[in-house]
């Protein structure tokens, strides 16, 4: 078992270490350990993929297996393939090499490269040691423990222990809160977690000699709050309010306004959908629409909005069948299951099976949710242990196919996930509908059958006129009971259906697998977690009245356990970087020792503990970062504070805020908002807002479904009314083979790589998309239109009011010259050349109209409007 | 604390890099003091750093810098064959399939089906013979099928790779490998890695342009940037030149366009100027200019009227009608994007979904496809030939995979992944060779295999990149091109 007591006391950790010393000291005289791990790592991982095909395994070719110390050391039916010590004299050498004529060329299709070639002979030549360490003679059968605590434990073996100092693995422990210093209150201990947060901070800067800059002015607090709360502007009304409200908690209770607000849970969303690598699509080459999986985007909003308990949050995505069984009591329940969506948000090739290549898709589904979910929950970098022990942290390649085989059993499905009682309801509903539905299909058969029995008149007669009345009138007949069964048709009620996850009942064994080629299967591993912490197998029982098998569950169960210290260290430093720009650790998605290192571990770890302890509440932590002085600083340094930044050029230690650019998203919102378009309505299938015909005939998963559906659109790309697709952007379709051409500049991620941190990127498209797209165009004249509604054609006034509407400041001297000698001109301009063509009516009105949607248009684009102090 | 024994192996290069895009375009805080404008008039390349990834400058992410070593090729131009075409209908001639035409497949390759996974089971067991002539070509004595007989006559500046092998037998992954190296998707493209590691020579165009009707399958993945950063995704011109997404001012505010850019700068510097020091704030001004640039500078591009009428019939672009005309189009202006300084241009050769791609009837897919590019791809090598580009641009043709030599449903040829042909031109690659060969009936790449990440090698090479030093840290790796297993190499034989 995973020991979290034993290992939070630092004196066991103590007696771990002696343990090992004395384990290693009497070690046999020569110990299979590599005098070099990491070339002995490498050999391993360039034997598997060069050699392992045939030289593996049971049954291997020649009778030579690559792939284990002692295989290796047997030979093959030639006999030994090593001398270690003696590169030249080893057959295996004389192989690779292919130039012995008394020796078959290796490996027969790809000579190894002159790199691959040369490591090999150092390894020899090195003396050929394997890197898994055989200790003999220790097991006394007791549970091996972590590796921490007991030497027995295969990553010791395998490492010896050089890399569990991981800090991210070590324990969590709250650390000591360094007493408040510099000006205010000196030696007291802070009150309260924004305190507690600034004094860490603080003290850190005052080790350092710097002087943290001064709080924001209001105006600038409340608009770099609202958007990193919201993702959204504040109005020029709420700016108001906060800049004149004096009263002392102002700040609380703008932060609390914004946390209720719906808006908090759609932006907090697109930071979790970014994670897990969410779209509405397959991908590949159909790249078909998942009808049902906006229900789990919707799920995640409103999560966060609810405020459910981190911990749930991750269990219901896991397991949230398992938890609640396969018929939900409530709607709740309902929510577990659409949360399994989680399991099936990767990319997915439909066409797989048309090449026999179903096997391997299947392989690479369950490796990359393994992927997902390492980088996702647990901000490690595993995809490296699909294929080989990972080269830099203390993974081992078993522990992801232990991992694996917890969600080896999965198997997607669109299922009915309503209560009991509404099912019964509509089935109570439908049950006569369906009858008469029985009953007008019988009679239109039986009219059908009338009308086959009438006599056809032999060749050159004409049919009688009284033939020719009653035959229309059976079919009048007909064509009625067919509209009369369209009719009730649509009156059923159809059953709310979900993209969930179950578990099949004969869940097939894991294999690790060679390489990560589903074609080289090894061992068998049984579910489990990290060697590093517990190499026992996962305990696990099928959950009490369901049939599924609970490796999941138990899973889930131990990612937000004691005994797993990174489950929410990555999430308090995933809210930590939405609110500075950049996480305590900058690589979100890797806490492994390739990642970034914490700037201020103790902070971290201290927020950790504090958040399980008040029960994972992500707006618990967001007000406690909100309220911190350290949030609330400015960003803008005056020259006074020049000493400072060659001390902390790259802002680590916060002394003063990050400014930042907005998202794709808050972008497109925020322009929709200013507009006066933004749609209120939340939730529900995706949005299409329209796409050139030129992009989406070029894209061949959209031709494919060209043949037009019954509304005569096409199949590929369901085009709405573009007013009708003004909704925030967390709502409009995310299509992998095509991501929305306005958004897609403005760094948005791909939908295949689970993305912890956007980039930042100016690249001229983005500049083209806000100057020419007609997104902007429509929110230059719907913002023109509020000027208009408030001012009429008080032209003088224009300026002020579309920088109070677009920037939620006043406007400055100068800025108003420029403006209003735009607007001089422009109307002269138009005046001139009255009446173009235009897309839609966006040149129509007068020529003062026209040059008030220019104004729009130029502050719409400028930097203030993307970027946040 | 330990020092950890294999402590991350970025060079300090990729973390200064790495800190600065952090510090200065992420968090906007750096000491660039500089005008932007000023700097992206200069000419000066920036040395790859010495573990080799890219030392990028966020205000100038498409400036040029120069490569490991010496390479000759400067751009490249890729003509991918979408769908699949049919090498043994093409540049890999087996007398053995007239010999054989409708007879079952030999018992020595029957052996072997295990290792052709799923295409062979989709197939007759029948040998479907090329009704084409074969004629050989150049000095070099190319043998090339009457399909292709404009381009053979530049067998002697062809480099034909007759043993690639690929893992995919689908399209969606094999033109995502193809592309990205990878199966999957995800990964950053071909073109992107280029651009990333040698910017490009002009400022006023992308680096990496794409250029179809229909693009190959799987979508935008097949010219991603993933997470390379997002100056060095494909940027796609429609096929008559003119840049899509929002390259010109909409109807009816073109005479405004520029004295509205105007008061939006006049706020932009008022912005920087209380923010000193905020380089993505003069990055944003910056791009404004640059994308303003832009609109000009390529429309120009797609404005054909300045070529000479011999170089239009060259390419086969005068008539509308001409089955060239699509394809010819694409080619001249690849040319022209390459004379401009871009780094990259891929084109698909793809007028409808299906490309080369004959499931049945392949002869007839074949009879169209190559009487859609034969002349203009062989018009592009003239071309740059004569022009004095062909030594700096590597031109690549070939598709995501071949088919199959059995006869597939009604005279068709399955896909084919386990071997098929692809050939380089120009950028200092050995004209008139050939590489490597497939079994006799031309199923299986048997002698000197080349898989697609070798290809990748080879291309960065001639740009004098080496694939293991071009590396971009993400996910707790320094991902590549080619793949993190370390089995790819430069195909021998085909650079001097």
């Amino acid at each position: 078992m995973m020991t979290g007591a034993r290992h939070r006391n630092p004196r066991s950790r103590l007696l771990a270490v002696v343990l090992i010393g004395a384990l290693w000291g009497p070690f046999p005289a020569k110990p299979a350990l590599a005098a070099d791990p990491a070339l002995a790592g490498r050999i391993e991982a360039l034997l598997a993929v060069r050699c392992g095909e045939c030289h593996a395994g049971d049954d291997p070719q020649g009778g030579l297996a690559l792939d284990s110390a002692a295989a290796v050391a047997r030979g093959g039916e030639s006999g030994p393939v090593l001398v270690p010590g003696d590169a030249d004299a080893s057959l295996l050498v004389r192989a690779i090499r292919r130039q012995d004529g008394g020796v078959s060329p290796m490996p027969p299709d790809e000579p190894l490269a002159a790199d691959e070639l040369a490591l090999v002979e150092q390894w020899i030549a090195s003396g050929a040691d394997w890197p898994t360490v055989v200790t003999e003679g220790e097991d006394d059968g007791s549970p091996v423990g972590s590796a921490w605590d007991d030497s027995r434990n295969p990553v010791m073996r395998r490492w010896r222990g050089e890399w569990i100092d991981l800090w991210s693995f070590q324990p969590l422990e709250r650390s000591a809160v360094p007493s408040t210093r510099g000006n205010e209150g000196r030696g007291t201990p802070p009150d309260g977690v924004p305190a507690v947060i600034d004094a860490f901070l603080e003290a850190r800067l005052a080790d350092r000699g710097l002087r943290p800059l001064p709080p924001a002015d209001r105006r600038t607090l409340v608009r770099r709050m609202t958007f990193d709360v919201t993702g959204l502007p504040p109005s020029p009304d709420e700016v108001e309010s906060f800049v004149a409200d004096e009263t002392p908690d102002a700040i609380e209770r703008l932060v609390d306004r914004l946390l209720a607000s719906p808006a908090y849970g759609e932006h907090l969303a697109v930071t979790w959908l970014d994670a897990v690598r969410y779209a509405d699509t397959n991908g590949f080459e159909r790249d078909e629409l998942r009808p049902q999986i906006w229900r789990y985007r919707d799920w995640c909003i409103e999560a966060f909005n609810a405020d459910m308990p981190y911990d749930r949050f991750l269990t219901e995505q896991l397991a949230g069948d398992e938890l609640v069984g396969e018929v939900p009591a409530d709607d709740v329940d309902s929510g577990a299951l659409v949360a399994t969506g989680y399991l099936r948000l990767g990319p997915f090739d439909s066409t797989a099976p048309i090449f026999q290549e179903a096997e391997r898709h299947r392989a690479e589904l369950l490796a990359e949710i393994v992927s997902t979910t390492g980088s996702a929950v647990l901000g490690l970098a595993m995809s490296c242990c699909n294929c080989h022990d990972h080269k830099s942290d203390p993974l081992l390649q078993s522990d992801f196919f232990r991992i694996q085989a917890c969600f080896q059993g999965t198997d997607a499905r669109e299922m009915p996930i309503d209560l009991p009682a509404v099912t019964a309801e509509i089935a109570a509903h439908n049950e006569p509908i369906q009858g008469e539905i029985a009953a007008a299909r019988a009679a239109r058969e039986m009219a059908e059958k009338r009308l086959e029995a009438f006599p056809s008149p032999p060749d050159g007669v004409a049919e009688a006129a009284e033939a020719v009345g009653q035959r229309a009138q059976v079919q009048a007949e007909i064509s009625a009971l067919e509209e009369r069964v369209a009719e009730l048709t649509a009156t059923l009620r159809s059953a709310t259906l979900a993209e969930v996850v179950s578990e099949v009942a004969e869940i097939p064994a894991t294999h690790l697998l060679a390489q990560g080629s589903h074609r080289n299967p090894r061992e068998e591993v049984v579910p489990g977690v990290f060697a590093v912490f517990d190499p026992a197998p996962l305990a696990h029982s099928p959950p009490p009245g369901g049939r599924t098998s609970g490796r999941r569950l138990a899973l889930a169960r131990w990612l937000v356990s004691d005994a797993n210290p990174l489950t929410s260290r990555v999430i308090v430093n995933r809210v930590w970087q939405r609110l500075f720009g950049r996480g305590i650790v900058a690589t979100p998605n890797d806490f492994g020792f390739r990642g970034a290192r914490p700037t201020h571990p103790e902070l971290l770890d201290w927020l950790a503990c504090e958040f399980r302890e008040r029960g994972w509440s992500l707006k618990d932590l967001h007000r406690s970062i909100l309220l911190s002085a350290a949030y609330r600083r400015s960003s803008v340094p005056t020259p006074d504070d020049d000493d400072a930044r060659p001390l902390d050029r790259d802002n680590e230690l916060l002394w003063r805020q990050h400014p930042r650019r907005l998202s794709a998203e808050a972008i497109r919102d925020s322009l929709l908002a200013v507009g006066g378009l933004l749609r209120a309505e939340r939730g529900g299938p995706p949005r299409w807002p329209p796409v050139a015909e030129e992009i989406l005939h070029a894209n061949p998963a959209i031709l494919e479904f060209l043949k037009e559906g019954a509304d005569g659109r096409p199949q590929g790309w369901n085009a709405q009314p573009v007013e009708e697709t003004f909704v925030r952007s967390v709502y409009i379709v995310r299509k992998r083979s095509l991501p929305l051409p306005f958004l897609q500049p403005f760094d948005l991620p791909d939908g295949v790589n689970p993305c912890g941190r956007r980039d930042v990127t100016t690249v001229a498209s983005q500049s083209l998309n806000l100057l020419n797209d007609d997104l902007v165009l429509r929110a230059a004249e719907g913002l023109a239109d509020r000027v208009e509604r408030a001012l009429g054609d008080d032209v003088d006034a224009w300026p002020a009011a579309v920088v109070r509407l677009a920037l939620g400041r006043a406007i400055e001297p100068e800025e108003l010259e420029a403006a209003a000698d735009l607007v001089d001109r422009h109307i002269a301009i138009h005046q001139s050349s009255p009446g173009q063509a235009s897309p839609g009516d966006q040149r129509g009105g007068t020529a003062a109209r026209r040059a008030l949607v220019d104004l729009c248009r130029a502050i719409l684009n400028v930097t203030e409007f993307l970027h946040v102090d | 604390m330990a020092r950890h024994p294999h402590a991350p192996r970025l060079s300090p290069v990729v973390l200064a890099s790495r800190r600065e895009i952090l510090a200065r375009s992420a968090l906007g805080i750096g000491g660039i003091a500089a005008s932007l404008l000023a700097r992206s008039e200069s000419r000066g390349s920036e040395p790859l750093g010495d573990g080799g990834a890219a030392t990028i400058d966020p205000l100038r992410p498409l400036g040029p810098r120069s490569p490991h070593r010496m390479g000759k090729a400067k751009s490249l131009i890729v003509l991918f064959q979408y769908g699949g075409p049919s090498q043994v209908d093409l540049f890999d001639r087996k007398p053995l399939l007239e010999t054989l035409a409708g007879q079952p497949v030999p018992d020595s390759i029957k052996g072997i089906s295990d290792q052709v996974g799923g295409v062979i089971n989709h197939c007759k067991d029948s040998l479907l013979c090329p009704p084409w002539a074969w004629r050989q070509y150049g000095e070099c004595g190319l043998w090339v099928s009457d399909r292709m007989p404009l381009t053979a006559e530049h067998a002697d500046r062809l480099c034909v790779v007759r043993s690639m092998h690929s893992d995919s037998s689908n399209h969606a992954p094999a033109t995502y490998q193809m592309n990205t190296g990878s199966i999957l998707g995800g990964k950053p493209s071909l073109g992107s890695w280029l651009t990333y590691g040698l910017g490009s020579e002009n400022d006023n165009l992308p680096g990496y342009v794409m250029l179809f009707e229909v693009g190959g399958l799987g979508g935008s993945a097949n010219w991603s940037n993933a997470f390379l950063p997002a100056a060095y995704q494909g940027t796609r011109f429609r096929h008559d030149g003119r840049a899509l997404a929002n390259l010109e001012p909409p109807p009816g505010f073109a005479p405004v366009q520029r004295s509205t850019l105007d008061l939006t700068q006049a706020f932009n510097r008022g912005h920087l100027g209380g923010r000193p020091g905020q380089p993505d704030l003069e990055g944003r001004i910056a791009t404004y200019e640059l994308a303003y640039r832009m609109q000009a500078e390529a429309a120009g591009v797609g404005d054909l009227a300045d070529e000479s009428a011999e170089t239009r019939a060259l390419y086969g672009v005068d008539d509308p009608h001409r089955p060239t005309a699509s394809y010819g189009r694409m080619c001249l202006l690849a040319r022209r994007l390459v004379e401009r300084g871009v780094r990259v241009v891929q084109l698909y050769n793809a007028v409808d979904k299906y490309g080369w791609d004959g499931h049945d009837k392949s002869h007839d897919f074949h009879e169209r496809n190559s009487r859609q590019t034969d002349r203009p791809t062989a018009a592009l090598l003239a071309d740059l030939s004569r022009r004095g580009l062909l030594d700096e641009t590597l031109v690549v043709w070939g598709g995501e995979f071949g088919r199959t030599p059995m006869e597939q449903g009604d005279g068709g040829r399955n896909h084919n992944p386990y071997g098929f042909t692809i050939w380089l031109a120009g950028g200092g690659v050995n004209g008139g060779r050939s590489i490597g060969a497939t079994d006799e009936i031309g199923l299986r790449a048997v002698e000197d295999r080349q898989h697609v990440r070798d290809l990748h090698a080879t291309i960065l090479a001639a740009f004098g990149l080496d694939h293991e030093r071009l590396v971009f840290p993400h996910d707790g790796r320094d991902e590549r091109l080619t793949g993190v297993l370390g089995a790819a190499r430069p195909i021998g034989g085909v650079l001097g």
